[in-house]
């Protein structure tokens, strides 16, 4: 580790804070992110200096997460439904995402039906952008079990895709090749 | 998945923007104030809206102990075989030195269950279980040879407990023996087996397995120093009578079988 809490404070709120906004919204994300950077602050002292600390600073924040998974289910879920997504404030709307954009009801569809700890690592996989090794350390998994959780849950949402998502994507990607 | 679907998981809410500077600067108030050690009691929560207020709703005690037992459960549950290690190169989180609370990392001695398990006796662990806690009674381990007990559980909010796992450790022994009520699995042998699939070592060998123990209860084994660290706690989970068991350690699964059967034996029950 080597850093002063203020420069892993500096340095981790930021992805922290949007990896909890991603999941749970902007105002969640402010308490939780607190509350993440207050159980650090407190534990600062304890921590082995030689490991990482980005890692066990997720694995707070996804402790703390897991308490509002219905919440995030539900959220995932009326997105899923409405086409709009209660977290995200605004939609990007330009046309060379049109594409993607498309995907995303289907994508958080087959978020919200993902088992949760399956749901965690993926997301810690995508969106907190941790290794295998790092997810590991944050929920105390072996890498092998990372592993096997992560092919699961991107084989959850292929097949989830293939069913719904992929359809409105083919339909646009072949309505933009269309003169 | 293909890496064109993982790009557009990658892109989902993509766009929503990073705390500005004034949440920040509340964040890190909050953080470093010491109000943590206070929120128990306290009704206090962030609000990026004006005016400041710092106003917990939730009870935090509650909330965190529920997150540190569904880590204990989901692990058990779900494939999560949480091969612990007592090797200081696995200790990624240093123990308190208060000893009287975990923190997130890979299980040890020192530390069994994940953050903010509390530490008790055999009796209170064993009330809050609900059951009787039967120990190892073998040549390698004996119930004096139990040393710290920890507990971790949820609650509803009527206050009744909701599942609860308990740790009992045997220092000397090097073994840490886990309860989890109500199992977070039916314990079945083809459970076992799906979570045996896909835990497989760096080369690629299998490093769990469903294995049977008396009276035909079936157990998911893992086998020590398999995993990609290299020095796991071997590991025997089963059922019995509605409970999780986990014995770990870092010794030869003949050991740790008998360790299993000897629980399972005085408890007289099947799964």
């Amino acid at each position: 580790m080597g850093c002063s809490f203020e420069q892993v404070f500096e340095a981790q709120v930021e992805p922290l804070h949007g990896y909890v906004a991603r999941r749970l919204g902007s105002s969640a994300a402010d308490d939780l992110t607190a509350e993440t950077f207050a159980i650090a602050y407190r534990r600062w002292d304890d921590l082995d200096p030689s490991r990482p600390v980005r890692p066990w600073l997720f694995g707070i924040a996804s402790n703390l997460i897991r308490h509002h998974w219905r919440k995030e289910r539900r959220m995932l879920r009326a997105y899923a439904r409405t086409g709009l997504d209660p977290v995200s404030p605004e939609e990007d709307t330009s046309l060379d995402r049109l594409d993607s954009q498309a995907a995303r009801p289907a994508l958080a569809a087959a978020l919200a039906e993902l088992r949760r700890e399956e749901r965690e690592v993926l997301l810690l996989h995508a969106w907190a952008q941790l290794s295998d090794a790092e997810i590991g350390q944050s929920l105390s998994l072996p890498v092998g079990t990372v592993k096997s959780r992560l092919s699961r849950a991107r084989d959850h949402m292929r097949n989830h895709l293939a069913a719904i998502g992929q359809v409105e994507v083919e339909t646009l990607n072949t309505a933009k090749e269309q003169p | 998945m293909t890496n064109d679907d993982l790009q557009l998981l990658r892109d989902l809410r993509a766009e929503i923007p990073a705390p500005d500077e004034e949440t920040r600067r509340r964040i890190y108030a909050y953080a470093t104030s010491g109000q943590a050690n206070r929120w128990q009691g306290s009704s206090q929560r962030l609000r990026r809206a004006a005016p400041f207020r710092l106003r917990f709703a939730v009870p935090a005690v509650a909330a965190i102990c529920a997150a540190a037992v569904a880590a204990v459960v989901l692990t058990g549950a779900l494939g999560g075989s949480s091969i612990p290690s007592t090797h200081p190169a696995n200790n990624v989180w240093s123990p308190l030195s208060n000893g009287t609370e975990s923190v997130s990392g890979p299980p040890t001695l020192a530390n069994p269950l994940p953050a903010f398990a509390e530490q008790t006796t055999l009796a209170d662990a064993s009330a809050e279980l609900g059951i009787p806690l039967v120990l190892p009674n073998t040549t390698l381990v004996q119930p004096a040879d139990a040393g710290s007990v920890w507990v971790a559980s949820l609650h509803d909010k009527a206050g009744n407990s909701v599942v609860t796992t308990v740790a009992v450790t045997f220092p000397s022994r090097g073994v840490i023996v886990e309860y989890t009520r109500p199992a977070p699995s039916d314990g079945s042998a083809a459970h076992f087996q799906a979570m045996a699939q896909g835990m497989a070592s760096p080369g690629g060998a299998q490093i769990a397995q469903v294995i049977s123990l008396s009276g035909g209860v079936p157990a998911f084994a893992v086998q020590q120093n398999s995993d990609e660290t290299g020095h796991n706690f071997g590991e025997i989970i089963f059922n019995v009578g509605g409970s999780e068991v986990r014995v770990m350690g870092h010794t030869d699964r003949a050991k740790l079988e008998s360790l299993a059967r000897s629980i399972l034996s005085q408890s007289g029950g099947s799964r």
